[in-house]
């Protein structure tokens, strides 16, 4: 006879229990070392079975007080590190953060700097939605078919970053008052080659994902998110647009030059992952409108306002808050001068995949275990924003 | 129509296009094997910041930078350290002592490159920088940061032209300003560096020192080492040559083109320009004070710097970074002594 | 939407008892603001959620801002929320409330119960400034690790010498930086001389 290990006790079922299985909740402990958070994210789960009950989202793994950090260097000397915001987006980080100084500073911006960075932030959207969709699609368990495709569309727009800016990622590209750098000719026919050619990708994309029975079965009624709950917990980007809300802060505010552009913004129904992944793939299709808008408009002239100085750039006391639709929501910088003037006294952050998170919980419960990392991926997250 | 499995269908139909077409199409063949091959980094492309000089025969002579310390302040890592280079009188010899840059700190972010009014520090687009350690291996000093003007045009042929194109003018411009007043001074500045920026450095005797043939360098090292140590040897024996020379303003070997402004010579000491600059208004005594180098790191040039205060319009006196605190004291005690503080 | 002196005039006639003030950014931003006292800032952020004239249905960004102490007034954590309407497609409205900084009485309401997208930026702004939210659902640590005691971005705020110290070649050159005169920010100065006298 097998002599059961000292302590364990051979299994009973409960007294009283008529041959049922007590079960119990259980707490897993998704991430921060976990290929599916995005970075190093964690959410403590309480499971019943396979179904989610709870789920709260812990974060701060990656939190480096980027915003004390600003208040201690000038106004330009944060200029690089939003490049490490959202790592993913940097073009569309530098422009929100010179947004909110020109706001505060009231510094007219030259139109064809104006043109560069409406090409510059809609590249970013193009390889930013390319790329999560092929992330989410990674969380699916597609492997890393449908991600190696976008990455090679990437690969082309961060080439034209790097003969741009000098930097594939950390672009470091615009300044108070316009872009340091100028688009060349050749700059130009690059930007418009990949304008030409994205469709073409899209449209293999399309082919790919869009009518897949199996991405189908996955996202469909998975994590949904309602309009109301969306507009109320400050939902923005494409997930507020999944779920209907209508609310593009390029109409709304039209800052820059997208006034004068042309372009639809499309609009989700239910709200689920699949809409959240349709959204994107629909947004895409208008930034190539937008480009090629953008690219044959663009007119000759300055690239940066030429009265704001680079060193001892000063601003009024005061405070203002400058926000753009970034690929991933509404980017915005709150920022506070006073005497002086020469640094920021108050620097904050509005992260959109931070405030974007605040739902996460809502959009699971309900859900099996593998649906979350799947509802996580269409929330799009970067941790160096979360975090920051 | 459709089918079950229709869509599927249609996505291996994909992958598989994909996966023949990646032995006959280049497009879908992105790899490249890296060390074998390299893909061509753009021009514009950075990493890291180093020093220009100008002439191969001297590099720390012919350095363009003149230890204004604007980079240091400016980096918003802080990663840049400067110490200028002084002789043993204490006399600035507008060049760095130590120049170090940490890039195990540095960012990349090329905002030194931004804001030298010198043409002295740009980005470099060497990419492979392991080593073997995380201390000391991963910290810069002047020699590895030294780089020649011909190195820098050729990784980057367009803004390297800019540059020199730049340069060029503004040294004529100087010169031509700078005939009226002292012709031999011009013509003694001319030979030194025509591309140089700064005023001409201090004309040292080129003293040959001779490396032993079996010291330990390669070739890189024992021409820098030579050009190093002879500088030293030179700076050892200026003082002795511009002791009489300091004396009479006229005789001119350290002269630098001046414009009206006699004290306006960053080669000379505090004590001397300022009495140089003793019969005059107010604003030239505070620009007297000033360390000369025009390097705008106040938002001004020397003159302008001087003015401003002069007049009210700048009330801060800490901004003159070569000056260090010699100058931000001396500009407290004119002002005190003016009875304008 | 109408000039910032209707608004208030509106919101003082819908809650009578609140204490308004207007308060001016800057002249290029014009973005004026609205301080409400502590007692009435639910009743005014409701109002301007609820009122079909605002339907500030959409609260933005929430954050907090450190006043030392000065000469000529005493200091105050200010709390501020930036509120636009998704209907109207307006805004925005800014609301800010403010607080003493002692720690025991750094407490504002929470908004929460409004716009569930106070939640995170609320916690947020706990942690790293410590104002306490009443009636926040969920008022925890968010960035920092639960065990941390202090509020990092406080001005006052110094962080400990030691803090996740490992050598790198930088620490050399800082030292030296300071021993020979060299010019460094005057924040990072004063940190290593505190950490020199320790």
């Amino acid at each position: 006879m097998i002599q059961p290990l000292t302590d364990a006790k051979p299994y009973t079922l409960t007294p009283g229990s008529n041959g049922v299985i007590e079960t119990q909740t259980l707490e897993v402990s998704i991430g921060p070392q976990h290929p599916s958070t995005h970075g190093v994210f964690r959410m403590d789960c309480v499971l019943d079975g396979e179904s989610v009950v709870a789920l709260k989202p812990v974060m701060g793994y990656l939190h480096r007080n980027h915003e004390q950090l600003a208040e201690r260097m000038a106004w330009l000397g944060s200029m690089p590190y939003t490049d490490r915001l959202d790592y993913f987006n940097s073009m569309t980080n530098n422009w929100a953060y010179a947004l909110a100084v020109e706001k505060l500073a009231g510094i007219k911006v030259p139109d064809r700097a104006e043109y560069i960075r409406v090409i510059m932030a809609e590249l970013t959207r193009l390889l930013n939605h390319s790329c999560v969709i092929g992330f989410m699609l990674q969380d699916l368990g597609a492997w890393g078919t449908p991600l190696l495709y976008a990455f090679r569309e990437r690969e082309r727009i961060l080439d034209l970053y790097e003969a741009v800016s000098g930097s594939r990622m950390m672009c470091n590209y615009m300044r108070f008052g316009g872009v340091r750098v100028n688009l060349t000719d050749e700059n130009l026919a690059t930007a418009k080659d990949i304008a030409t050619r994205f469709p073409r990708f899209l449209d293999e994309f399309e082919k790919l994902l869009t009518n897949n029975e199996v991405l189908l079965a996955r996202t469909q009624r998975v994590g949904v998110l309602p309009k109301e709950l969306a507009i109320n917990a400050g939902i923005s980007g494409p997930m507020a647009r999944a779920s209907g809300v209508d609310y593009d802060l390029r109409k709304v505010d039209k800052y820059g030059v997208y006034g004068r552009l042309e372009f639809r913004v499309p609009l989700g129904d239910i709200g689920d992952v699949y809409d959240r992944y349709y959204i994107r793939v629909l947004e895409m299709r208008e930034s190539i409108k937008i480009l090629q808008q953008a690219l044959r408009d663009i007119p000759q002239g300055p690239h940066i306002a030429p009265e704001v100085k680079l060193r001892n750039f000063k601003i009024p006391p005061g405070d203002g808050y400058g926000r753009i639709e970034g690929p991933k929501g509404e980017l915005g910088f709150y920022l506070v001068s006073d005497e002086g003037g020469k640094q920021p006294y108050r620097y904050h952050v509005r992260p959109p995949s931070f405030i974007n998170l605040t739902i996460l919980e809502d959009m699971c419960v309900g859900h099996k275990v593998a649906d979350v990392v799947v509802i996580l991926g269409s929330v799009d997250i970067v941790l160096g924003e979360v975090d920051r | 129509m459709g089918f079950i499995g229709k869509g599927l269908f249609e996505g291996m139909v994909v992958t598989a296009r994909n996966f023949v077409g990646s032995y006959f199409d280049k497009e879908r063949l992105v790899t490249v094997q890296y060390p074998e091959e390299r893909v061509q980094v753009p021009e514009n492309s950075r990493t890291f910041p180093f020093l220009v000089f100008d002439k191969d025969s001297d590099p720390v002579a012919s350095m363009r930078c003149v230890a204004c310390k604007i980079c240091e302040v400016e980096c918003p890592p802080q990663c840049i350290y400067i110490v200028m280079d002084r002789d043993e009188k204490g006399k600035p010899q507008q060049r760095p002592k130590v120049f170090d840059i940490d890039i195990s700190v540095c960012m990349q972010c090329q905002i030194c490159v931004e804001v030298c009014p010198f043409d002295a520090i740009k980005m470099d687009n060497n990419y492979e920088k392991s080593q073997y350690g995380r201390f000391d291996e991963l910290v810069e000093h002047l020699p590895e940061l030294l780089k020649s003007n011909e190195f820098y045009n050729k990784i980057k042929p367009t803004e390297a032209t800019a540059v020199d194109a730049k340069l060029k003018a503004d040294a004529e411009k100087k010169a031509k300003k700078a005939a009226p007043a002292a012709k031999p001074a011009a013509t003694a500045a001319k030979p030194a560096a025509p591309a140089a920026p700064k005023p001409a450095p201090v004309a040292a005797p080129t003293a040959k020192i001779a490396i032993p043939d079996d010291a330990p360098f390669t070739p890189e090292q024992r021409q820098w080492l030579s050009g190093y140590l002879s500088t030293v040897a030179a700076s050892g024996v200026a003082p002795a040559a511009a002791a009489p020379v300091a004396g009479t303003p006229a005789a001119p070997a350290t002269e630098a083109p001046a414009g009206n402004w006699p004290w306006h010579d960053p080669g000379l000491g505090m004590q001397r320009r300022l009495d140089l600059a003793k019969e005059t208004p107010i604003a030239d005594k505070l620009m007297a004070a000033m360390a000369q180098t025009d390097c705008h790191a106040c938002g001004y040039d020397c003159r302008g710097y001087a003015d401003a205060i002069a007049t009210g319009a700048e009330t801060d006196l800490s901004l003159c970074l070569p000056g260090e605190a010699e100058t931000a004291n001396m500009l407290k005690k004119l002002m005190q002594e003016a009875g304008k503080l | 939407m109408e000039a910032i002196e209707k608004i208030k005039e509106i919101a003082a006639q819908a809650v009578p008892a609140a204490k308004i003030e207007i308060i001016n950014s800057t002249p290029a931003a014009q973005q004026p603001a609205l301080l409400v006292d502590r007692e009435h800032i639910y009743a005014v952020g409701k109002f301007f959620k609820e009122d079909p004239r605002f339907q500030m249905d959409f609260c933005s960004c929430v954050t907090a801002v450190d006043y030392l102490p000065k000469a000529d007034k005493s200091g105050c954590i200010e709390v501020v929320y930036h509120l636009y309407s998704v209907a109207q497609k307006q805004g925005p409205i800014v609301l800010k409330v403010r607080a003493p900084r002692e720690l025991d009485q750094c407490r504002v309401p929470s908004l929460t119960p409004l716009w569930r997208a106070c939640e995170f930026q609320e916690r947020e702004a706990y942690d790293l400034y410590g104002v306490k939210f009443d009636g926040h659902p969920d008022l925890r640590r968010i960035l920092m690790w639960d065990e941390f005691v202090d509020h990092p971005m406080r001005k006052d705020y110094v962080p400990p010498p030691d803090y996740e110290w490992e050598p790198t070649p930088h620490d050399d050159t800082l030292q030296r930086a300071v021993e020979e005169g060299g010019i460094m920010p005057p924040t990072a100065r004063e940190e290593l001389e505190k950490a020199k006298k320790k």
